[in-house]
């Protein structure tokens, strides 16, 4: 730990080297970008935040800013309805020679008032602080399979953990899981649906991970048919859908870095490799595009491993 | 004298017609001179003029050249034998006749008479008082500015016109119809009340009457603690208020007064008198810790205070025995709010005070001021705590399982390769993350602990750390396979910082609050559920279970916040992410966590220090200060200072003008 501090005194010295170099006369103003300016009552709204940093200020861009707490300021008609902290603490260089950064957040619930953000069919506009662009978003009627998906996750508790998982809400309550659950069984094709699953596979995942703390070990005895978990066969069904949330929401990079390991333990080495491919080539500098990086060199390490050794012959690839 | 000759003719007339009658001599006497009216109990010359030959005193038609004259008063003879008399005038009176009768040798005879009025003092007036002989009043007045004067009169007795010169006045001046003093106004007197004091204001006239004259002042203006309120106490240097101050929030969490807003103003007067009316004005005085913005925009002037609700009980009182005078200040909540109240018991002085004058402190004779009185609130720290680390179950802060050893020496010189056996997962799945920990075996008789060099973090193969020392020579070959493996954790749970006697805490007197840690008594449910690794965004969100034993709930009349200490936040990922976060806050709870064991690792963290800072953010300062963030620096918000106490990661020592502002509010924390 004594290494992280050493870090953490160097950044410092490294920040605080350019922030006394910087001439500050330029303002950045924030670009809000949505992908949809139409979206439904109870569809979560993903925007990206992004902003350039004028050559004047600093010439050797950083990998990331870590950002101080901002809100997104939700208006109807002119009224503030919603005041939503962004959560994100990281703008991601995006294009470098645009020298832009990005983040992107999900806006669905107001975490603090504990209520839906786009509860009625209006025109709302959204900015991110004091310096932003103004997003407009035109709100419509739900169809009638997403005002199902939305009746059946009313409950506060559902939004925290389908925003947060178990990490936030604490204890798993069954109803909550059982909502989420409806909600994927009922209405599999809306976003609200994708997002259940993508919640619900990392968090089966979490749970077979504590019960079965050999990921080769669980591997090897599935392989060879000695046991059967129902956590895993969850976790991988919902970590399937929730892989088909659209490629900018966030949770999905999680997602496609467990399904990947979900896959290996299925034997299905193709897959995973061709996951955190997709992990790595979408989101390359995101943690998660990081982190498929290392996990692909040490899946090749681990094929190259199990090609040296005889072949199994139970072993089948699903 | 016309009359009394005609009467005495008459009398002539009808001895002519009596047969016995006989002809007396014709007396002709010339009138008496002398003062008609005179002050009891004075003496006074009366005299017949004598002017022989031409004009003697009396005449006698028949030739009589010599008299004898007869003085009377009240028909008493009290003189004789001459043409002058002095009398002493001893008894007041409005008619009393004084005579003089000149009787000739031939029978004859003449009187001349005079009425003298004979004065006292009937009463002494003032202030609507009248003192008449044996009942002496007293009356109390206000004092005046400089050369300030009421009147005194007096009345004489029997009515009418006084005697020159009189009456004459003691302790009072003379009025007079000009200014040159020619023309005195008789029985009108002034007297100065510019200064405080009793005086007795005689008339005399014979006698004398007199009439006490209090002069009232304020002589003390104070602000007194109303009831079983915190006593009020000096207010500390710093800011530079002065005065007293008051704690008008609740005195415990069970308070539900609703008088702790209250202080009594009490005003003595001198001479110390009962039944003074006091008047009562109160201002809001310039905040003296800034004259500039965002703290105080309107610079020297006052009106500035942030609270509303501040009021006084009445506009006047009256004094007791003791001279006291009380009304009862009622302050508003919000922070740094000040007042002085102003007194006097002359009502129409303290009708000039104004805004300026009393924030300039130029006031009008005779108004005092209290000393300055400023709000301050106490900020009640609810403490808890997780509780002590569990060593099983899920939050049990090691790892455990079965080894396999590597050789002695490789890959490093020193070390051995330990294989866990297992993977790492969630939380401690990160690379290194037991650096520095402990990695403990025991073969039943011998328990023998390696310090962790590394540890890998893999996605699919069992992890492994690197430790050491030689566990298997140390074992003869043979080491035991069981291991527990700790991270370099040291912080023990539950643990209570004490921000109140912190020198972190006093950091909040410069917006006039006082942190206060609430009694182990009004706090019995102090330890919550121990959670190894407490998300940020669950403290972020006021959700799970870290707030679950929260014991009080925060209003205007009771600030309070909770501090609750936790282990350490998930914030773990050494890959490129190496932000430590020491303290977070429930953005929406007045509550806030503290990492112990990540502020115990973080180099010179201070753990009040984080408090503070976290306990700035549920004051109401949602932005860290720049520039000593880590965004982009021309995003700086706030106050641009590098020491503020609310800038990011390596807050300063002090909080800016911009936090001052946030928490110096009216409502609740």
């Amino acid at each position: 730990m004594r290494n992280r501090t050493i870090c953490v005194a160097i950044f410092w010295l490294i920040v605080m080297l350019f922030v006394s170099q910087v001439n500050a006369a330029e303002n950045i103003i924030f670009e809000l970008v949505a992908k949809q300016q139409t979206i439904k009552v109870g569809e979560p709204l993903t925007i990206d935040v992004v902003f350039s940093v004028p050559e004047s200020h600093i010439s050797e861009l950083p990998e990331s800013y870590d950002y101080d707490l901002e809100f997104f300021y939700v208006e109807k008609e002119g009224v503030l309805i919603g005041k939503v902290p962004s959560f994100f603490d990281k703008f991601k260089i995006n294009n470098s020679q645009d020298r832009q950064y990005r983040a992107t957040a999900v806006l669905f619930y107001d975490w603090l008032e504990r209520k839906l953000l786009f509860e009625v069919p209006s025109n709302y506009s959204v900015r991110f602080g004091d310096l932003s662009t103004i997003l407009t978003v035109n709100v419509e009627k739900p169809s009638n399979v997403e005002e199902l998906a939305l009746s059946l996750i009313s409950d506060p508790n559902d939004y925290f953990f389908l925003g947060f998982g178990s990490r936030v809400h604490g204890e798993k309550h069954s109803e909550t899981i059982l909502h989420l659950e409806e909600v994927v069984k009922r209405c599999p094709e809306t976003v609200l649906a994708k997002w259940c699953a993508a919640r619900l596979g990392l968090e089966y995942f979490k749970d077979f991970e504590k019960k079965h703390r050999s990921i080769m070990k669980f591997r090897s005895a599935k392989t060879q048919g000695q046991i059967q978990e129902p956590l895993f066969d969850k976790a991988h069904l919902y970590l399937t859908k929730g892989a088909t949330l659209p490629n900018d929401f966030p949770i999905r990079e999680e997602v496609l870095l467990q399904l990947a390991v979900a896959k290996f333990i299925n034997n299905d080495l193709i897959k995973a490799n061709s996951i955190l491919d997709e992990l790595a080539t979408k989101y390359p500098n995101s943690k998660y595009g990081k982190k498929a990086v290392k996990a692909k060199a040490e899946l090749q390490e681990i094929q190259h491993s199990e090609s040296a050794q005889p072949k199994d012959p139970n072993h089948a690839e699903d | 004298m016309k009359t009394r000759y005609i009467l005495q003719c008459g009398l002539i007339f009808i001895g002519t017609l009596v047969p016995t009658a006989f002809a007396c001599h014709e007396v002709e006497l010339r009138p008496i001179i002398g003062i008609e009216v005179v002050p009891v109990g004075s003496s006074a010359n009366y005299y017949v003029p004598d002017e022989p030959p031409t004009k003697p005193a009396a005449f006698c038609k028949q030739g009589c050249s010599s008299f004898t004259y007869t003085w009377k008063v009240n028909g008493e003879v009290v003189g004789s034998d001459s043409t002058s008399y002095e009398h002493t005038w001893s008894s007041i009176g409005t008619k009393i006749p004084l005579s003089v009768t000149a009787s000739c040798g031939g029978g004859g005879h003449a009187t001349a008479f005079k009425d003298i009025r004979v004065v006292g003092v009937g009463s002494v007036s003032a202030g609507g008082q009248i003192s008449i002989p044996g009942n002496i009043k007293t009356i109390y007045v206000a004092k005046g500015s400089d050369g300030a004067t009421i009147p005194v009169t007096a009345a004489p007795n029997p009515s009418g016109a006084w005697p020159t010169g009189k009456p004459t006045w003691e302790n009072a001046n003379q009025a007079y119809e000009d200014e040159e003093h020619e023309h005195p106004i008789p029985g009108l007197a002034t007297f100065p009340i510019d200064s405080a004091g009793t005086t007795t204001v005689t008339a005399t006239c014979g006698t004398s009457l007199s009439i006490n004259i209090v002069v009232v002042e304020v002589d003390l203006l104070e602000w007194k603690t109303y009831g079983d309120n915190t006593p009020l106490d000096s207010h500390p240097a710093v800011p530079n208020n002065g005065g007293k101050r008051i704690f008008p929030g609740h005195q415990s969490p069970t308070d539900a007064s609703s008088d702790r807003k209250k202080v009594y103003v009490e005003a003595v007067v001198s001479p110390i008198v009962a039944g003074i009316e006091v008047y009562f004005k109160w201002y809001d005085v310039d905040d003296p810790s800034s004259d500039t913005s965002p703290i105080d925009s309107n610079g020297a002037a006052g009106n500035d205070n942030r609270g509303s609700g501040a009021s006084l009980s009445a506009t006047s009182a009256t004094t007791d025995a003791n001279g006291k005078a009380s009304v009862v200040f009622t302050v508003s909540m919000a922070p740094g709010d000040n007042f002085k109240v102003f007194a006097s018991t002359n009502s129409s002085m303290l009708n000039e005070m104004t805004q300026a004058k009393a924030d300039s402190m130029t006031l009008p004779d005779t108004v005092v001021a209290t000393e300055m009185l400023t709000t301050w609130r106490k900020l009640w720290v609810e403490r808890d705590s997780m509780e002590t680390i569990p060593t099983s179950g899920n939050e049990k802060n090691h790892v455990s399982g079965s080894a396999t050893y590597g050789p002695y020496g490789v890959p490093i010189p020193g070390r051995t390769e330990v294989e866990l056996n297992l993977n790492l997962y969630d939380d401690w799945s990160y690379i290194d993350q037991f650096e520095n920990g402990r990695f403990v075996i025991t073969d039943g008789t011998t328990e023998r602990t390696y310090t962790v060099f590394s540890n890998t973090s893999y996605y699919f193969s069992h992890d492994k750390i690197v430790v050491i020392g030689d566990p298997t020579g140390d074992f003869g070959g043979n080491p035991p396979t069981d291991y527990e493996l700790y991270d370099d954790d040291a912080t023990a749970m539950p643990t209570y910082p004490d921000i109140e006697n912190s020198s972190w805490g006093s950091k909040f007197n410069v917006a006039y609050i006082k942190p206060v840690n609430i009694d182990a008594s009004d706090n019995p449910r102090k330890t919550v559920v121990f959670d190894r690794n407490l998300d940020i965004y669950a403290v972020m969100t006021v959700s799970g279970n870290w707030m679950m034993q929260r014991d009080h709930s925060s209003s205007n009349s009771f600030w309070n916040v909770l501090v609750v200490s936790a282990f350490q936040d998930t914030d773990k990922d050494t890959d490129g992410d190496i932000y430590e976060v020491c303290g977070v806050s429930a953005i929406a709870g007045n509550a806030c966590v503290f990492y112990a064991e990540t502020c115990r690792e973080a180099s010179g963290s201070d753990v009040e220090h984080t408090i503070v800072h976290e306990l700035g953010h549920t004051g109401g300062v949602l932005y860290h200060c720049g520039p000593a963030t880590l965004i982009p620096p021309q995003i700086e918000r706030g106050c641009g200072q590098t020491n503020c106490l609310m800038s990011n990661g390596g807050p300063g020592s002090d909080f800016c003008d911009y936090n001052i502002v946030e928490f110096r509010k009216d409502s609740n924390w």
